[in-house]
């Protein structure tokens, strides 16, 4: 090859640039339309042999970019393929009442959602609007992620007596309010009804107390068939766990009223868990958690007659249709008469860096009002006393008897202590309650251990923390 | 003459076409270079500068100087997941090299279908850690898991693993012996590359197996159970994925590894600047193992056509 021939060291350098160059000139260029394309649909009446067939035929025309519609972000886990196509429907009738709006929904993993978005927020690059939980609302708002919504809610005038739900203790921070219902959720007792009639019993009425429950979990514990009468009820009494609703039934609290500082070390609370952990060893009607590690859902599988799980559950046991299932009333305690649930929503929070707050407000007002709730109320409970009334939404549940959970959210909920530190002492909460279930602390000692771990957290908190 | 002309070219600097040269190397390879800067120098420089501050990530960083460094010393969960990691790296990294020298020995022989053998050594390394993790969690069920229906075959009780603080770390260890395929890789190729001159010469002095082992295999593959040291050290050390997925840093802080600690600090207790600490913190004990190896190596690592002593 002659020396003239031989691609020289320079040359191949000079094209590289040359082509990064281009390559980013092309990328600015493709960042900054200048004009957008609308999607229209209208009417043309196309004639056939004679006749008049009116048919519809959706054309591209292209609009100058400042008369397009506003699009605003959405960030949501990803769902199930009905409940994500429920979402769209309620969008499209959302920007049918509101033109100027266009919505676009990011579907996002539901593993390190919250870091992702807390990493967006700190880059500038946040969703306009964001599904939100119970552990992350507080947190955000201490920390001023989210749009506060009740100047809005004060300005437009949205009935907020409209709701049965309360929305207060999970969402309010220092007199805001941070989220908007997207549908209310918490605890609930479902209850196997083939395997009930298997026991010869009934289902429980309304009075039912724990001294019932137990009596039904034994009827329906078979150690033959590895077959236990009730599960779900061990998980820390902090984040979303039922054993809370124990905790409150005998008179007991995790937190004071303050939520800065555990109460599980005094009787009505120790009390609780000591009755939970003779369920499990003495009378032997509850699987260990151990046990259950790696296993298929005992509920779903058919290995326990009666699971305390949450109303976001309900969608997963009606859907494998496995068998016979109901929902029961919470059981009061036979000496206080307390019945409790625990509870925990999502929400919808507007992002404070979003450039389109008017736009956002919009639709966490639709989603938050009786048309949103109404597409909601097959997934889950709407807040709205006149949704959840209707007929259309108990029609939605039945066979089961879904008045059963909102008679129990409507009298006794209670919420999982959301601070703006949930994460920290959730964690540690949870790590001091786990030996109790093995075996290897007593429950007294282990309690004492949770509350020397959150009392530390909350003893490190600033000034700002407190609601 | 040859030393002079370099001296002097040295004295006079570099030439125009030199530095052209040079200019040029550096335009080929500064996307590589952009790269680090932005993805790797650039969060390191940051990370430093955000230990000296309290850094909620969602809020501007306020400067606080040492204090986040001054925490560390009374944070029981600090010196906590110092523990269970130092315990971990301890146990897993020795019994790592141990079994993963001892198979690659194994596969060393030239028996049939040692290929397949060697596969399916090979194969955990290919499943992702969370896949894994899951697994694992099967596996060790105390009820209903492979381990313990196997003890019990033979007449002993297994224990709770993963829902017992006494069991949940020697459980991960156990887990992460697994992986010695990737450590028999290494072997392997270090034990292929042995001259066989010295075996040989080896077995006509009337060296007996045993003896050859430890005088020939054993020096000749000091440098590679000196690479699978330092790389067991740094990996051991950064172990997350099995205690975020299966036990969530329990029961009771038994499987809190450092960098879980590390995580939860960043990414759920809104503390990046505390978590930034504790990185820097991890980085100094790794480079203190680190160089603690290095420096032990003239001792016990030998090199091919190295000479020892007094020469």
């Amino acid at each position: 090859m002659s020396a003239q021939s031989k691609l020289s060291r320079r040359s191949v350098l000079k094209v590289g640039i040359g082509a990064l160059g281009a390559a980013t000139l092309a990328a600015c260029q493709a960042a900054t339309p200048q004009v957008v394309e609308q999607v229209v649909e209208k009417e043309v009446t196309v004639i056939v042999e004679g006749t008049s067939q009116v048919v519809k035929e959706t054309v591209v025309v292209q609009v100058p970019a400042e008369s397009a519609p506003t699009e605003i972000r959405v960030a949501f886990y990803v769902m199930g393929d009905s409940w994500m196509a429920n979402a769209m429907e309620a969008t499209e009738d959302f920007e049918s009442r509101n033109p100027n709006i266009k919505t676009v929904w990011e579907w996002r993993p539901g593993a390190e959602y919250w870091t992702k978005l807390q990493t967006e927020f700190a880059g500038g690059v946040a969703p306009d609007i964001t599904v939100n939980q119970m552990n992350w609302v507080i947190p955000g708002a201490a920390r001023g992620m989210w749009v506060d919504l009740k100047p809005y809610i004060e300005r437009d005038g949205f009935d907020m007596s409209q709701y049965f739900y309360p929305m207060d203790r999970e969402w309010e921070w220092q007199g805001g309010l941070y989220g908007g219902l997207l549908y209310a959720g918490g605890q609930t007792l479902m209850i196997n009804k083939d395997l009930l009639a298997e026991a010869g019993l009934e289902m429980p009425s309304a009075d039912w107390t724990w001294d019932d429950l137990l009596a039904y979990a034994k009827a329906m514990t078979v150690k033959e068939k590895n077959q236990y009468g009730l599960s779900g009820a061990t998980g820390a009494p902090c984040s979303s766990s039922w054993s809370m609703s124990f905790i409150h039934g005998n008179g007991g609290t995790t937190l004071n009223d303050a939520y800065n500082k555990c109460t599980l070390t005094e009787a009505p609370a120790v009390e609780a868990v000591k009755w939970l952990y003779d369920r499990m060893f003495v009378d032997e009607v509850m699987p260990t958690p151990a046990s259950l590690t790696g296993q298929e859902d005992p509920f779903l599988s058919g290995k326990v007659g009666m699971a305390f799980n949450g109303t976001w559950y309900e969608s997963q046991v009606r859907d494998a249709e496995l068998f016979d299932w109901d929902f029961a009333h919470m059981p009061k305690h036979p000496t206080t008469g307390i019945r409790s649930v625990a509870v925990g929503s999502n929400t919808w929070s507007i992002l404070a860096n979003t450039r389109n707050r008017e736009e956002s407000w919009k639709f966490v007002e639709f989603m938050m009002g009786v048309d949103g709730q109404t597409w909601m109320m097959k997934y889950g409970i709407p807040g709205i006393t006149s949704v959840v009334e209707s007929q259309a939404y108990k029609d939605l549940h039945a066979p089961q008897n879904i008045q059963v959970v909102i008679d129990d959210i409507s009298c006794c909920a209670h919420d999982y202590y959301p601070t703006a530190d949930s994460d920290e002492w959730w964690n540690l909460c949870a790590q001091e309650w786990s030996p109790i279930w093995s075996g290897e602390l007593t429950v007294e000692e282990a309690l004492a251990n949770a509350c020397i771990a959150i009392d530390e957290v909350f003893s490190r908190r600033p000034e700002y923390y407190e609601r | 003459m040859q030393a002079e002309a370099q001296v002097k070219a040295a004295k006079r600097g570099r030439t125009q076409s030199e530095r052209r040269e040079a200019a040029e190397g550096y335009l080929a390879i500064s996307p590589w270079l952009l790269g680090l800067v932005i993805f790797t120098l650039g969060p390191i420089i940051a990370s430093l500068y955000f230990s000296f501050t309290d850094y909620e990530v969602v809020k501007s960083p306020t400067w606080i100087g040492l204090a986040n460094y001054q925490r560390l010393a009374d944070d029981r969960l600090f010196w906590q997941s110092l523990k269970v990691t130092g315990i971990y790296v301890a146990v897993s990294v020795p019994l790592g090299i141990f079994l993963s020298f001892a198979v690659a020995l194994l596969m060393n022989q030239k028996v049939r279908l040692i290929g397949f053998f060697r596969t399916a050594y090979y194969m955990p390394n290919l499943v992702p850690a969370v896949g894994s993790a899951i697994l694992w969690i099967w596996i060790f069920n105390p009820e209903f898991g492979l381990l313990n229906t196997s003890l019990a075959a033979i007449g002993i009780e297994g224990p709770l693993w993963l829902g017992h603080s006494k069991w949940a770390l020697p459980a991960l260890i156990i887990m992460s012996l697994w992986g010695v395929g990737g450590g028999m890789l290494i072997y392997l190729a270090g034990l292929q590359g042995i001259p066989t001159d010295l075996y040989e010469a080896a077995e006509v002095d009337g060296a007996s197996p045993w003896r050859r082992f430890l005088y020939i295999t054993i020096p000749q593959m000091t440098p590679v159970l000196f690479f699978n040291l330092i790389m067991g050290i740094i990996g051991s050390f950064q172990v997350f994925t099995a205690g975020y997925i299966m036990t969530g840093g329990g029961p009771r802080y038994a499987t809190y590894f450092y960098v879980l600690y590390l995580y939860n600090n960043a990414f759920q207790y809104f503390r990046m600047g505390y978590a930034s600490a504790l990185a820097w913190i991890l980085a100094v004990i790794i480079l203190f193992f680190t160089l603690l190896v290095f420096r032990s190596s003239s001792a016990w690592v030998y090199y091919e056509g190295q000479l020892r002593g007094r020469g």
